[in-house]
């Protein structure tokens, strides 16, 4: 059993580096619009930088208790966590689209890990520029901070890996309302939104949310905070929560998924 | 051995009705009504290990709904299901490896590259070492006539080379059990050919079974020995191609013009559908009782005869025409 | 006046359509009031910790209502409409029609944008009460000015959105423009008024059409005063008028290449 769940592994770790590779190819038979939509991520980017730096040249000092330079730290966490989980994920924000069109047929069909198969066969182009761009902020404002880059990479993965399961359970929602494209688009915002400013701008109960329904505040408010004085407590929380909310979300939706119509799900008009 | 057996089969399901206007939209978000749909009823079949099987009913009538429910797509909502002795809702990815599926619109292969990359992917999904997969796209690629454009990127092939690969993807895995839905939908009758002879070839070479649905006649008659009828989710009529032939795909309609206006006399076999007496006829032909050579014969032999168009019924005609028969019977 | 009458139906068609997509309208609403929310929080807290000059709390919570009520009525499917004709050459089509294309297009348009002003403007209004009450230094008197500066930036916004959808005549991939062109005028008075970025910069951004999308009308519609208006509104008008010109000009130099080299 276990050498078998061994086997099991690598065979994924396969598929996985195959569609990598197959997607960067993909990408690259397009060259010129991967480099826009790359520079374009990367300039999109640029302009809320602008903004704060606009903002704290105003102000000066600290905007709701965060430091320009903890501005850019955020910002640096959420663009590559972003990249990380659209260039590996991406087909996480396309789930509506494959349950309404019945495009899951193809994945249901192949012997693999259905979810593992379903988020990693796409990439998205302009993600690639939102990952490299906080490694571009992390060198110019970070680069000698040993412990900033630690946490950085820390808040990076955990942030991929919890928008992931925020956009994967909003679009689950799919297989019992029929198309939850609005709600899957809303989430993202949402968890976007709550980890590229400092977290006290937001009243109690938003922040709330922002630990529990949308937890992005744990993978970039917390590392942070961490940088700045180390609790385990609060490390070990952190892991734990977000563990626990990426088994849920994959738990979701699999009870989603024995509601399958394979797009039949016909509405009749009377 | 049996390849496919099904006891009472049956797959409901919940959609929601929703009448015209803005009110009623209203209405439905709030207390949505619901209706049920009986996609199968009481589906009994048994498909054998090495035949090529039809399966054949107008537009909903529940053939891809049972298709999924065969490749475990779909739970079914009662009734067994056994496909190669497993189950396609506890067995799933057991199953896949041994089953390859050709879904008429949906495409294995990746759109802007070569279909070897797709095949590498696929290799890796169907845990075939690589040694095994050079080897097997080698054989692939000779059976089908691939090699030339197997470096091309999929968008700049054309239909046929595209569905010739498609089918070649779904056999990379050497699987036992094959599901072709609407393999032929838009090809021109030369690739049609081809892609029947293929698929003929490998059941005979491999005793691969297969599991076929089609709009087309030409395919049941050339690929199939036996054909299954559905509609409204119920079976009904399962028989060998053979009677089918004598029944209903026997008939060839023949479109013959004249130089002036002929009327056509009348001599057994032959049916005159329209335009009788003018330039142009529609004739239906029995083969069984009048070869269609014979026909050919005649018509010349009335002379003025300046074209003849020779083509099979249309499946919705053949199907109607079962139904009025299966009607008439109960 | 034919002429025209023949705009006007293009526009009702192109309104009811737009009606017909209820479920996109709601998330746009939403996406609207989630920027609106997030935004007010924002310069809450960067009000808490001092001034900023020119612009009192309230004022600026209304300018970005207004700003973003631009950028949302607006949309830019323009620039994917003419994008997605050249490319597919469907473009060569339209030219048979009785109708010059580049207003067509525009009328076309209109539909939606003014089904947006009124649902978002009711929004618009109710969001910035319901977050910071009203708006003391509003004017009822320059209204019909304000209204008229956002009828020109949205002008200017249209065409130059149009102007860089033409340009994928000339080349091949044309996103990079169209995003330097958005977030350009994002940096230059959206996000906030020209007044608050550095000496220099306010000079290079007046003289530059970016600002006169969003921060002319937005900056009338919380500060109005006459001179002003006679101050905005008459750049606002030239480059409008510099828009529309370069859009029927290029119009016509990719109506000629079309018909010289085939579609």
């Amino acid at each position: 059993m276990r050498r078998k769940g061994c086997v099991n592994l690598k065979k994924h770790l396969k598929i996985f580096a195959c569609y990598f590779k197959l997607n960067f190819a993909s990408a690259l038979e397009y060259r010129a619009s991967f480099f826009s939509q790359a520079f374009g991520m990367a300039l999109s980017n640029s302009s809320f930088i602008f903004f704060w730096w606009v903002a704290f040249g105003q102000i000066g000092g600290r905007i709701a208790d965060y430091t320009f330079d903890d501005v850019l730290f955020i910002w640096a966490v959420t663009s590559t966590g972003y990249g990380l989980s659209t260039v590996v994920f991406a087909n996480a924000s396309r789930i509506t689209q494959l349950i309404v069109t019945g495009e899951l047929d193809t994945f249901l069909l192949q012997p693999c890990n259905i979810l593992l198969n379903v988020l990693c066969a796409r990439t998205s182009l302009a993600a690639y520029g939102d990952f490299i761009y906080g490694f571009v902020i992390m060198f110019i404002f970070y680069a000698g901070n040993g412990a900033a880059w630690l946490w950085f990479f820390f808040g990076v993965v955990l942030y991929g890996l919890i928008l992931t399961a925020i956009v994967l359970t909003a679009h689950t929602l799919s297989f019992y309302l029929g198309d939850a494209t609005v709600i899957g688009g809303m989430a993202t915002e949402f968890a976007i939104n709550f980890s590229l400013y400092p977290e006290k701008i937001y009243a109690p109960a938003v922040r709330a949310v922002m630990y529990s329904l949308i937890p992005v505040a744990v993978a970039v408010h917390l590392p942070l905070r961490l940088l700045g004085g180390f609790s385990a407590v609060q490390l070990l929380a952190a892991v734990g929560g977000a563990g626990l909310y990426c088994v849920l979300a994959c738990r979701f939706f699999y009870l989603g998924l024995k509601r399958y119509e394979s797009g039949n799900a016909i509405v009749t008009r009377l | 051995m049996t390849a496919i057996e099904t006891n009472n089969l049956n797959k409901t399901f919940r959609t929601r009705v929703k009448s015209e206007g803005l009110r009623a939209s209203f209405r439905a978000l709030v207390r949505p009504e619901w209706t049920e749909v009986r996609a199968v009823r009481d589906v009994n079949m048994r498909i054998e290990k090495g035949e090529i099987v039809a399966f054949i009913g107008p537009n909903g009538a529940g053939k891809s709904t049972f298709i999924k429910m065969l490749c475990g797509i779909l739970h079914p909502t009662s009734g067994d299901i056994s496909v190669l002795g497993m189950s396609p809702v506890r067995e799933r990815r057991k199953l896949a490896m041994s089953i390859g599926t050709v879904f008429g619109q949906k495409s294995q292969l990746w759109l802007h590259l070569p279909a070897l990359d797709s095949f590498t992917l696929l290799a890796a999904i169907y845990e075939i070492s690589d040694a095994e997969r050079k080897r097997r796209v080698d054989e692939l690629s000779e059976i089908f006539g691939l090699s030339e454009f197997l470096k091309t990127p999929v968008r700049k092939l054309s239909l046929g080379q595209r569905i010739r690969c498609e089918v070649a993807a779904s056999l990379l895995h050497n699987p036992e059990l094959l599901f072709l839905d609407e393999p032929t939908i838009g090809l021109d009758v030369v690739v049609k050919q081809s892609i029947r002879e293929l698929i003929l070839r490998y059941n005979s070479e491999r005793g691969v079974t297969v599991f076929l649905t089609s709009h087309d006649p030409a395919d049941i008659e050339h690929l199939c020995r036996r054909a299954v009828v559905i509609d409204h989710g119920r079976v009904v009529l399962d028989s060998s191609v053979e009677e089918l032939r004598g029944g209903y795909l026997g008939t060839k309609m023949v479109e013959v013009s004249f130089s002036i206006p002929q009327s056509i006399p009348e001599f057994p076999g032959v049916e005159i559908i329209t335009g009788e007496g003018g330039m142009k006829s529609t004739i239906a032909v029995d083969t069984d009782v009048c070869p269609i050579g014979d026909v050919m014969e005649r018509l010349s032999g009335l002379g003025n005869v300046i074209d003849v168009t020779i083509s099979n019924p249309p499946m919705e005609d053949i199907i109607a025409a079962i139904f009025r028969d299966q009607e008439g019977a109960s | 006046m034919r002429k025209m009458r023949k705009y006007l139906v293009i526009t009702r068609v192109s309104l009811s359509n737009a009606v017909a997509y209820r479920a996109s309208a709601l998330s746009r609403f939403c996406f609207y009031s989630l920027f609106i929310y997030i935004f007010m929080s924002l310069w809450r807290a960067i009000y808490r910790e001092g001034s900023v000059h020119g612009y009192s709390y309230v004022q600026i919570v209304w300018y970005l209502i207004m700003t973003e009520f631009i950028g949302f009525a607006c949309g830019t499917s323009i620039y994917n409409t003419m994008n997605d004709e050249v490319k597919s050459g469907s473009i060569a089509y339209q030219l048979g029609r009785p109708t010059h294309y580049v207003f067509y297009q525009f009328a076309n348009s209109m539909g939606q944008v003014l089904l947006n002003l009124v649902s978002f403007g009711l929004l618009a209004v109710a969001l910035g009460y319901v977050f910071v009450g009203p708006l003391t230094t509003f004017s009822w008197a320059g209204l019909p000015l304000v209204a008229l500066s956002v009828v020109l930036s949205i002008v200017l916004n249209f065409f130059v959105l149009m102007l860089i959808g033409l340009s994928a005549f000339v080349m091949e991939d044309n996103f990079a423009m169209y995003l330097i062109y958005q977030k350009t005028a994002f940096m230059l008075g959206m996000f906030l008024p020209v007044e608050f970025l550095p000496e220099g910069m306010q000079a290079v951004a007046k003289s530059l059409p970016f600002s006169y999308v969003y921060w002319a009308p937005a900056k009338l519609f919380v500060d109005f005063s006459p001179a002003l208006c006679l101050e905005l509104i008459p750049r606002q008008a030239m480059w409008a008028f510099c828009a529309v010109v370069a859009t029927l000009v290029s119009y016509r130099f990719c109506i000629r290449r079309l018909q010289v080299n085939g579609g």
